[in-house]
């Protein structure tokens, strides 16, 4: 793409690093900027800095947090004998959205992949275990996507969790709230089908 | 289920084809280069939403245009409509009745085919890696969860090769997990194949028999390291292989199909004839299978199909195909003379096309 500035060209490269944004996007978002006051330019480079700078990492659970223990680890009021296993940020988020689930969280920072070069040794594990010597904590809930990373990451956690007394569950798989069985992709039905539960009212 | 209707736009040498199909046999007659095979590797397409003959799509976009289209016309009860856009630089989208499908492997298997094409001696005469492509294009059509078995299969073996090229030597503590996921689809697909080559095995014979007018005997034997020992053995028994190479050295992806003529494997003691008729057996055998097992006749590509087989066989062939036993046909040829001859005293319809 020709731009008619070396400034506009720095501003929408940097955009276009963004997930999901090309530059065509990335040419739309800054001459929005330029359409309005200075300001906000300047609020939102503030925004951006700020955020960088300042956020961190919980030192228990891994979750984003704003001081050195995250909002759900200090609150006391949550269930604090169980823990719910995830692979990133977002999951925490999601799960949190559902407001089902009141324990805490351990985010990983991703599953065991060696093609890309991720390891056990790459992800968030060992603080998992120091964790668990407590004694507190009696269940740890396994909630990893259904690839065959996240499988085999389960499988690696649980076989060095079965040295811990706590119970190990991973969340069901199968049809979505609301929706027709005729819909769900067969192999979904079929895992729902053979990891059917006894029906409770 | 049969084909009403197929248009082409762009693919491969078409412009642009439109004609309307007989529920019996229809011949494609032409000369070299006119475009029958490539019209028959589009209704393959519609079906495996791949080519037969090239395993990339950009290839078969029409050469200076920058996109294909592929519409099939079905009818079983009630008319059904699929089609394929393809777009330079992006990616295919198949539509039935004119929704797009979320995935490609939900439509795979829908409209089973079968295809019969010269190029087929490839199964004798290349590598196992051939073979087992017959195998899972043949499973993927009936079994879905096979389908994922095997890319989760192959995904764990990436994963685990990629832990045994480490430059210090494996961790075989980090290898156990996936060999843990390795064990299980391994077994699955073995389970699958073996149950397809039993159930081949005995039509392909009959076949050639009905074919050849008895005779020569064949034999289709599975090949795998997983049929004497237990995958878990073989993978504990061959650490030291596997450390020692960087790769993985046993598993179904090893597999192979052993073809005989008479107690001899047929690549070194079979005719060109008796090869093709191997094949063609095989073939059939499939398209018998395919049958049972999705409930619908498959629609039956035969490429070139008077070439190489001696007149007793072609007209035992042809006698089979007439009957009317493998629902609607396609079949090739340059000479329609020859074609015409061959069916005459056909029992189903017959169309022509001459492109």
């Amino acid at each position: 793409m020709n731009l008619p500035s070396l400034l506009l060209e720095e501003a929408v490269n940097e955009l276009s690093k963004f997930p999901g944004i090309g530059k065509k996007s990335a040419l739309r978002m800054v001459l929005h900027l330029l359409k309005n006051n200075p300001e906000d330019s300047d609020k939102l480079g503030q925004a951006i800095i700020k955020m960088r700078n300042n956020i961190r990492f919980c030192q228990t659970c891994g979750n984003v947090s704003d001081h050195e223990e995250c909002n759900i680890c200090t609150n006391q009021l949550r269930n604090r004998q169980t823990l719910c296993v995830v692979e990133d940020l977002r999951d925490v988020m999601a799960i949190e959205n559902t407001g089902q689930f009141g324990g805490l969280y351990h985010v990983l920072g991703g599953v065991v992949s060696p093609i890309d070069g991720i390891g056990p040794d790459k992800l968030n594990i060992e603080s998992l275990f120091a964790r668990l010597t407590s004694g507190e904590i009696t269940e740890v809930v396994m909630a990893l996507p259904a690839t065959v990373e996240g499988d085999t990451t389960m499988f690696f956690l649980s076989k060095r969790l079965s040295d811990y007394p706590v119970r190990i569950s991973t969340i069901s798989r199968g049809i979505a709230v609301g929706g027709s069985l005729e819909y769900a992709d067969e192999i979904t039905l079929g895992r729902a089908m053979s990891g059917r539960v006894p029906y409770e009212v | 289920m049969y084909l009403k209707q197929l248009t082409l736009r762009n693919y491969r040498n078409h412009v642009e084809f439109k004609a309307n199909f007989a529920e019996g046999v229809n011949v494609i007659t032409g000369k070299n280069g006119t475009g029958k095979t490539n019209m028959l590797d589009a209704i393959y397409y519609l079906s495996v939403c791949r080519s037969y003959f090239i395993a990339i799509d950009q290839p078969l976009v029409r050469q200076g245009e920058d996109f294909f289209f592929l519409e099939g016309v079905y009818f079983n009860m009630v008319e059904t409509k699929v089609d394929c856009t393809m777009r330079a630089g992006g990616r295919k989208v198949f539509k039935l009745n004119n929704n797009v499908y979320p995935t490609l492997a939900e439509h795979i298997g829908s409209i089973p085919v079968v295809i019969v094409t010269p190029l087929d001696i490839a199964l004798i005469y290349e590598g196992s890696e051939e073979r087992r492509r017959f195998l899972d294009i043949a499973l993927s059509q009936t079994d879905r969860e096979y389908l994922l078995a095997l890319s989760s299969y192959k995904r764990c073996l990436e994963h685990r090769n990629s832990l045994l090229r480490n430059p210090n030597g494996p961790e075989w503590e980090d290898i156990v997990p996936w060999d843990v996921q390795l064990v299980q689809h391994g077994k699955y697909i073995h389970q699958k194949r073996n149950e397809l080559i039993k159930k081949l095995s005995k039509t392909c014979t009959e076949i050639y028999q009905q074919i050849s007018g008895g005779g020569d005997e064949i034999g289709l034997e599975y090949i795998s390291q997983l049929n004497q020992q237990d995958f878990e053995n073989l993978l504990e028994k061959g650490k030291y292989v596997d450390s020692s190479s960087g790769r993985s050295n046993f598993g179904i992806h090893k597999d192979d199909l052993n073809f005989h003529l008479g107690g001899q494997n047929i690549r070194r003691f079979g005719s060109q004839g008796q090869q093709k008729t191997y094949i063609f057996s095989l073939k059939l055998a499939l398209f018998k299978y395919l049958k049972t097992e999705t409930k619908k006749a498959p629609i039956l590509l035969l490429d070139d199909l008077f070439e190489k087989l001696d007149s007793s066989r072609l007209s035992n062939l042809v006698s089979m195909v007439s009957r009317g036993e493998f629902g609607q046909v396609f079949i090739t040829d340059t000479d329609r003379k020859r074609t015409e001859a061959s069916l005459k005293g056909c029992l189903v319809d017959v169309q022509f096309f001459e492109l």
